[in-house]
């Protein structure tokens, strides 16, 4: 499990400073947060699933981020149901549209009558651009001079130089 | 944007779904007569499985179910099963299936191969091995299966039967045997008799008062042996008989005693004596318990059905009852009646919002089911059965089926059935069910039997019509036996005689047609049978009442015989013992008398010394007395001699010196 972690790490580290599509990057994140913040229903995760195996989009980096949206989803669960109760209860106009999809064969799996998928539904919704952004140009800003500066560090010189580190690293290839 | 390397597979996936959907019916063949079969214990066969897509629909033929007591038959061969089935439902796990056909099921049918598989005799193997030994297997069977019991019961039922049948009575004129309360009582009073004689054998085995006698005893031998030689005084004497006295108290003291026990004696068999002697009161009243079991001239019965019939129609009703018992039961479990799953979460638990459906569906929903079985017995059925559902208030319409059958519940019988079943939803909640059986022909049967005399049914045809409902578990089904073609014979009934078993059987005979109503009502748990007929009232006179009379004092002479056995019995069993009991306490009260006579002698012969003493001594106070008296008279002569002498001396000197 650690070695699979780090295996992650790794191929997270090497993505990051390989030359792959930043927006690529970023839309992992946002899978990320499609995953994580809702609770699990069956039907949802398989299209986002399918969705992201279809997509050109980084895997790694959506796998990576689940945890830390899953964890953000729970707390932000409260929030959720009152933006679902929100929507669902609230605004009128959309009980229409709400009874049409209720009646739809397979659109109920996706959990979207619970107040908390649909809070969560709406705050990946809003937070999904935001991520896709954000993260695009964190990842910019990592290459034009994080990356340069870590490089050029002493810690690096060491780490790079250290015959152990080599061995944990081609470790990790395998 | 797309990956392209994903799409390859992913169609290859779909590709294998499709070729998987073409051959499913094969690989359901194979897991039915693989694993399914395994799992079941016998073979399971079907000859083919198709299934079709658009429309979703199965269509399996000839299937076989090895019966798993015997290979070589099949529990249950049918013939075609074909359903449709919707598919869009089934994402929701509903199945909603608008067709379902069954044809030709039959049951216990015999198979060409056998249809064991190996892992059934492994399985049975296995179970030996683990099985305790024959015996202890054998007596255990034995002794916890349904004969053992039944026979334990039976000796239960054989004993208690004896004993009741010592004291009943039965004369060839009585309809039924009485329980004679002069044999109950006689019995229990020899019983009573034997009791006492054991009560007072123990208080007689030795004398009741012995310690008391005993100590008499030593002190009246003490008494005569501290018995002074020579009395010569009225004291001594009068001690002897203070002392003689204070044994005849004790002597006294213990002829209470004994008479003390012996008239408890009396009062204790003369107690049981008096019982004896009521016996001839409990005997007026057998006699006119029996009288009323007399065939009088005037009968009247009120549902003569209920008496004759009840027992028979219960036998027929109970397994019914059994079998619908069973039938709610696998319903209810069908149906199910756990809450919903709750999964723990650290999220907020959230709410559900449910909008309008259109039509929710149950879980399983078969709209329509065509069945036609039949078995060797050549026995069939027929019908259709609508909306078979596990939640009626979500199809909105009752389940209902029209079944027809040929001799299911006999040969030549003809069944016609309706019925509908509504779970609640409407006010119409409850089962319901119409039928008739046609062509019932019945065999013989007994109606009466009693001694020599039965009254039996030789042919007859009857229609029996029902009509019920179960709601909120309430049973109220109504039955009406129509029998026609009804031919009663007889044996053993004198048909010059007026008897009621003739009566029943001439009312039997006159009757060309028998309706009778039977109506069960009450719990499926706890029914209660009631039933009428046009055989109910019927009443009859004419009946000679000397006949009567004759009969009753036949009965009188009967019973005043049993009555005097009784009391002949009892009276020398309690006459022998009594006189051996009162031989012996006549011994004793024997024993106290004598020497209670002993002490009266001896207080006689001490009192009798007294007065000897007392004489004696009398004469000689008066022998002194007189002696002394003869003295003083002497004394008193010699004094009155002296003073004579002395006045004539006197006077002669007088005279003398007078000068005469």
């Amino acid at each position: 499990m650690i070695f699979w972690v780090l295996k992650q790490i790794k191929k997270l580290l090497t993505q990051l400073n390989s030359t792959e599509s930043p927006s690529v990057l970023a839309m992992g994140v946002v899978f990320g947060v499609l995953l994580g913040l809702p609770p699990f229903h069956f039907f949802y995760v398989f299209l986002v699933v399918l969705l992201m195996l279809i997509l050109k989009v980084n895997i790694g980096f959506a796998l990576i981020s689940l945890p830390l949206f899953k964890a953000l989803g729970v707390l932000l669960s409260l929030l959720a149901h009152q933006i679902g109760l929100f929507v669902l209860q609230e605004l009128s106009f959309l009980k229409g549209l709400w009874t049409f999809l209720f009646n739809l064969p397979l659109i109920p799996y996706t959990g979207f009558n619970h107040t908390v998928t649909m809070g969560s539904y709406v705050l990946s919704a809003v937070l999904g651009p935001i991520v896709f952004f954000g993260t695009r140009r964190l990842i910019g800003v990592y290459r034009r001079t994080i990356k340069g500066r870590i490089e050029r560090s002493k810690f690096m010189t060491v780490l790079k130089s250290s015959r152990y580190v080599g061995w944990i690293f081609r470790f990790l290839a395998e | 944007m797309i990956r392209t390397k994903f799409l390859v597979p992913l169609l290859l996936f779909i590709a294998s779904l499709g070729v998987l959907a073409f051959f499913a019916g094969a690989l359901m063949e194979r897991i039915i007569e693989g694993p399914i079969s395994n799992q079941y214990g016998a073979k399971i066969e079907v000859d083919s499985i198709d299934v079709s897509y658009f429309p979703l629909s199965v269509h399996v033929k000839g299937v076989d179910v090895t019966d798993l007591n015997d290979a070589m038959k099949n529990a249950v061969s049918i013939e075609t099963i074909r359903f449709s089935m919707a598919f869009l439902p089934l994402i929701e796990k509903k199945a909603l299936i608008p067709d379902l056909t069954v044809e030709d099921l039959q049951f216990n049918t015999v198979r060409t191969k056998s249809g064991a598989i190996q892992r059934q005799t492994e399985a049975l193997d296995a179970s030996k091995k683990k099985e305790p030994g024959l015996a202890s297997k054998a007596s255990k069977k034995v002794m916890s299966s349904k004969l053992a019991k039944k026979t334990k019961q039976k000796v239960n039922e054989k004993a208690s039967q004896l004993k009741e049948d010592a004291f009943s009575f039965q004369s060839p004129e009585m309809e039924n045997p009485v329980q004679l309360k002069t044999r109950q009582e006689a019995a229990a009073l020899e019983q009573e008799i034997k009791d006492l004689q054991d009560k007072w054998e123990a208080r007689f085995k030795e004398n009741p008062a012995k310690s008391e006698y005993m100590a008499l005893k030593t002190d009246w031998a003490q008494f005569k042996a501290q018995y002074p030689s020579n009395i010569d005084s009225i004291e001594t004497i009068t001690q002897q008989i203070t002392k003689v006295k204070s044994l005849q108290d004790q002597s006294k003291a213990f002829v209470e005693t004994i008479s003390a026990e012996k008239k408890g004696f009396d009062q204790d068999y003369q107690h049981v004596n008096n019982k004896i002697n009521r016996l001839s009161q409990l005997a007026e009243q057998d006699y006119q318990n029996a009288v009323n079991q007399l065939n009088t001239d005037t009968y009247s019965f009120d549902n003569i059905t209920e008496m004759y019939l009840t027992a028979v129609v219960e036998q027929k009703i109970d397994p019914v009852m059994t079998r619908v018992r069973q039938g709610l039961s696998t319903y209810k479990r069908f149906r199910g009646s756990a809450p919903p799953k709750v999964n723990s979460t650290w999220r907020h638990p959230g709410q559900l919002i449910y909008f309008p459906k259109e039509r929710s569906l149950p879980t399983l929903w078969i709209q329509r089911i065509v069945l036609s079985a039949s078995t060797n017995a050549k026995q069939s059925l027929r019908g259709e059965i609508f909306n078979v559902t596990s939640y009626q208030a979500a199809v909105g319409e009752a389940t209902m089926g029209s079944i027809k059958g040929e001799n299911l519940t006999g040969a030549g019988h003809l069944l016609d059935l309706e019925f509908t079943y509504d779970d609640g939803s409407r006010s119409t909640a409850g089962f319901k069910f119409n039928g008739a059986v046609s062509g019932i022909s019945v065999p013989r049967t007994t109606v009466v039997q009693k001694g020599s005399e039965t009254i039996y049914l030789d042919s007859a045809n009857l229609v029996i019509s029902t009509q019920g409902s179960y709601q909120k578990d309430l049973l109220d089904v109504r039955a009406v036996i129509d029998a026609r073609r009804l031919r009663f014979k007889q044996r053993g009934i004198s048909m010059d005689a007026f008897t009621l078993n003739r009566l029943i059987f001439m009312s039997l005979v006159s009757m060309p047609r028998l309706k009778v109503n039977a109506q069960v009502t009450g719990t499926m748990d706890d029914w209660d049978l009631s039933m009428s007929s046009n055989l109910d009232k019927f009443d009859v006179g004419g009946l000679m009442t000397d006949q009567l009379a004759q009969k009753k004092k036949k009965l009188r002479e009967q019973l005043d015989a049993d009555v005097q056995k009784q009391k002949e019995a009892l009276n020398n069993i309690f006459t022998q013992q009594k006189d051996q009991l009162n031989q012996k306490v006549t011994g004793y009260q024997d024993q106290a008398t004598q020497l209670e006579n002993q002490l009266d002698e001896r207080v006689q012969a001490e009192s009798a010394k007294i007065k000897a003493k007392q004489d004696a001594l009398k004469k000689e106070a008066q022998d002194k007395i007189d002696a002394e008296k003869a003295k003083l008279e002497a004394e008193k002569a010699r004094v009155k001699k002296e003073a004579e002498d002395r006045a004539k001396k006197e006077a002669q000197k007088a005279l003398k010196s007078l000068g005469f």
